[in-house]
């Protein structure tokens, strides 16, 4: 991938990091969006 | 440039007002003959590396699971066989020592000097695996 194995682990921890980062970032955002209520128009 | 010599866009210069955006072939008096004469579209190395890049990663993402998944399931019946461990404490010995599979795979295909390389890596290392499991399901009996 890159000169030298520590070099192509450093290029895939970045972005393995962003990868996996982000799909975690759309688990939890859609988790807590469920728990979401919208307030009932009695209040 | 100077005088008498050609302008270096002048040959195609009549093509100024052609509507690319409706019809994206310059027609000339010998329409398709031209097109068929074009050079073939260079793959430059930008697009040599991405295309080893998106290779590398389904080699990592899908190759690592079938590698991860066939040394499971290996060790699932190798374990009860080898050390007369229980099937059940062997599933699971497998089943967690396959996610230590799954990230070397995916670590050497990270490595490894070409993206063809990395993707015979995979069958190397997948094809004795899957050997030894068709063996493993035709001694065990199970519906292979």
């Amino acid at each position: 991938m890159k000169e030298g194995f520590r070099q192509s682990m450093a290029w895939l921890h970045t972005w393995s990091g962003l990868l996996v980062g982000w799909v975690l970032f759309m688990v939890f955002a859609a988790g807590t969006a469920s728990y979401f209520r919208t307030r009932s128009r009695s209040g | 440039v100077r005088v008498g010599e050609i302008a270096p866009d002048a040959y195609d210069s009549h093509l100024q007002a052609f509507p690319f955006f409706l019809f994206p072939f310059p027609l000339s008096h010998e329409f398709p003959n031209d097109l068929a004469r074009r050079p073939a579209r260079v793959v430059t190395a930008g697009v040599r590396y991405r295309l080893g890049v998106a290779s590398r990663a389904v080699a990592a993402i899908a190759g690592g699971y079938g590698v991860a998944a066939l040394s499971a399931a290996v060790l699932a019946l190798c374990l009860p066989a080898a050390f007369g461990m229980a099937r059940s404490e062997a599933t699971l010995t497998g089943t967690l020592a396959s996610f230590l599979v799954f990230v070397a795979a995916v670590m050497w295909v990270f490595a490894a000097r070409t993206a063809v390389r990395a993707w015979t890596g995979l069958a190397v290392a997948a094809a004795p695996l899957g050997l030894l499991l068709l063996v493993l399901l035709r001694l065990t009996g199970a519906p292979a």
